[in-house]
């Protein structure tokens, strides 16, 4: 019974997850989305619904579960009911063979990796993390109406527990608590693996759409799982951490930010400011990830908006709707935990200049760990050497922004996660670094197992002599 | 001119597509063995709705140490906080502690320890309600009043007392 309600509570979350995709897909898009990707943007916007929904409820009602429903099935079928004719022609498209074949493939792949990552899920504990950052917030949660209690902000003996720490697992768990009818460390245990493979999907439908090769999407899966890291051990999948959930969004932020610059689609621009929505809430790390893009994203705007005539206002009404939810759902949120007293306790020291240049000297350390991180095989196999590989390819293959786009996004990141342990108060900061750089880089994996992915070249027997067709197949 | 050209950059490419399969199955080979030694290496988990605190907690002693010291916290009124006292040097006592903390949820949980060498106990996390209870881990019989006190697990006992900072343990 468990398991049924279990199913039920995310079919409700991914239903809203439906109805905001659709709806943020416009009415007339310039290509339909890909049943892959659609039922990935489902899963992961509407998990971000459930929580946003959540979160702001709590702080007017008790009723939070009842009106997060509500609110699910009522935006679920406005999204449907809006946007029949998208899904009509979705319906309506008539896969060839060849189509079904690696759609088969596909799912046989994402079944490999699901089986995989189910099995360590059930056979292994939650994490340190896991237990006592998530799971503890999560039984709150559950406990007291779907919202965390005030008073657990202000308690002077639970803060081991980061109570300045996002809300996304905490809420997400609860809403899974709620329909089950009690705590449980499997059903929370089961989210993350799904959204390894939300990455997976996402890896796939874009590398399917942007290089028109089908391959590529059974190859994501199987990539993501040959990554020991993102499989077992703190940070994975099957530990409770908030690390993947973080990677899964980062990607849906850098792949909506690729496809609205090469086409400058809308509902790009609409899910990467729904996916920058979200990342603040998923880990704190979400926040820089989230301002990176949109930096990232403003400097071409920028560029292209010196060359054009109405740029400018062009590049006005982007960035507003671009930074607009981000600044919204971060900024209530730094204003909940002020309003409520919360004790920032960290590992870091202030950000401010003196402590970077006091702490300059850990330079070497600081790259020589990160070297030895990158070539950990027992973590990463030769995952990251081989996306330096790309990189070199990509940088060497490509023109315009597309040249640095892609691996601004995958770079800057890995910088400030290595620069971050300037400021960072453990003595020896190479105890810090071991413990964390690590899974600071699951956030930015699945982005480069996408940069490997669409570096692959073409296969010399058939050079490819028309271009890529802009409306994909399922992918 | 054209066809050296095109016979290079089909050379070329033969050349990178051969450098992506190998990488492709040297990361797929070698990361898939290293999931599968760490599959052989997996101690299964404890199973039950607390697998993972009755997994850390197994030190314990007690079959489900879990519910046990959620029964214990549970007789300790909600307004009154609890003590957890330990030895220092007791590696599990810090674990233990956040997940007394957070299965004792309202009431406060302190952690104060002792060591061998300094008489006074060390207060790591202070609560601000009044004590309503002591947990005693691996302190048996050492400067500690035996009224009232239930025994939690095998080497942990709830004391149903306030008592002075000085009196909590000696070594």
């Amino acid at each position: 019974m468990g398991v049924v309600l279990f199913a039920l509570a995310l079919l409700v979350a991914v239903w809203s997850g439906l109805g905001l995709t659709l709806l943020l897909w416009g009415r007339t898009p310039r290509r339909l989305p890909g049943p892959g990707e659609l039922v990935c943007l489902s899963f992961l916007l509407g998990t971000g619904n459930v929580v946003l929904t959540m979160e702001l409820a709590g702080l007017f009602t008790t009723h939070v579960p009842v009106l997060a429903v509500i609110e699910c099935m009522l935006l679920g079928s406005a999204g449907v009911v809006f946007r029949r004719s998208t899904l009509g022609a979705l319906a309506r498209r008539r896969p060839t063979t060849r189509d079904l074949a690696w759609a088969l493939a596909t799912i046989a792949a994402m079944t490999m990796a699901g089986s995989v990552l189910l099995w360590f899920t059930v056979h292994t504990s939650l994490e340190w993390d896991g237990l006592t950052v998530w799971y503890f917030k999560a039984e709150l949660a559950a406990t007291h109406h779907g919202s965390i209690p005030p008073e657990y902000y202000r308690g002077p003996t639970v803060q081991w527990s980061a109570p300045n720490h996002p809300v996304y697992l905490p809420l997400l768990s609860s809403w899974i608590f709620g329909w089950m009818g009690h705590t449980s460390e499997y059903a929370i245990k089961l989210l993350f693996p799904l959204h390894l493979l939300a990455s997976g999907g996402l890896i796939g439908s874009a590398a399917n759409r942007l290089t028109g090769r089908r391959g590529l999407a059974v190859l994501a899966p199987l990539l993501l799982l040959a990554a020991p890291a993102l499989v077992h051990g703190a940070g994975s999948a099957a530990s409770g951490y908030a690390d993947v959930a973080t990677g899964a969004y980062y990607l849906m932020a850098v792949v909506a930010a690729i496809e609205f610059l090469q086409h400058g689609d809308v509902h790009a621009l609409r899910l990467l400011a729904a996916s920058g929505a979200v990342l603040p809430l998923v880990k704190m790390e979400g926040t820089y990830l989230v301002g990176i893009v949109l930096l990232v994203v403003a400097a071409v705007l920028c560029i292209r908006a010196r060359r054009a005539t109405n740029g400018w206002r062009t590049l006005r009404r982007s960035i507003v709707q671009l930074a607009a939810p981000v600044v919204v759902v971060a900024g209530l949120w730094r204003i909940l935990l002020g309003s409520r007293h919360v004790n920032v306790t960290g590992d870091l020291l202030p950000v401010t200049p003196h402590n970077l240049l006091t702490h300059l000297d850990r330079t070497g350390v600081l790259l020589g760990r990160l070297l030895r991180e990158l070539t950990n095989w027992d973590r990463w196999s030769v995952l990251w050497v081989w996306a330096v590989l790309a990189l070199v390819l990509w940088t060497v293959t490509r023109a315009g922004h597309q040249r640095v786009v892609l691996p601004l996004l995958l770079l800057v990141p890995m910088v400030l996660d290595v620069g971050v342990f300037y400021f960072s108060s453990w003595r020896p900061v190479t105890a810090h670094v071991d413990s964390t750089l690590y899974r600071l880089l699951i956030h930015v994996t699945p982005v480069a197992v996408l940069l490997i992915l669409l570096s692959f070249p073409t296969p010399p027997a058939r050079p490819r002599r028309h271009p890529v067709p802009a409306v994909t197949s399922p992918g | 001119m054209v066809a050296p050209a095109r016979h290079s950059a089909r050379w070329r490419l033969v050349a990178a597509w051969a450098v992506w399969l190998l990488a492709a199955l040297a990361c797929c080979g070698l990361g898939y063995r290293y999931v599968h030694r760490r599959a052989d290496a997996v101690t299964p988990a404890v199973d039950g709705r607390a697998a993972t605190t009755d997994t850390w907690l197994a030190w314990l002693g007690a079959p489900h140490p879990t519910a046990a010291l959620q029964r214990a916290a549970a007789g300790v009124p909600s307004d009154r906080s609890i003590v957890v006292v330990g030895p220092a040097d007791e590696s599990g006592l810090q674990l233990a502690y956040f997940i007394v903390s957070s299965l004792a949820w309202p009431r406060q949980v302190s952690l104060v320890t002792c060591t061998p060498d300094s008489p006074a106990p060390i207060v790591v996390v202070a609560a601000t309600q009044p004590v309503g209870g002591l947990l005693y881990f691996r302190l048996e019989g050492r400067g500690v009043s035996m009224r009232d006190a239930t025994t939690v697990t095998p080497i942990v006992r709830l004391e149903h007392t306030g008592a002075g900072a000085g009196l909590w343990c000696s070594l």
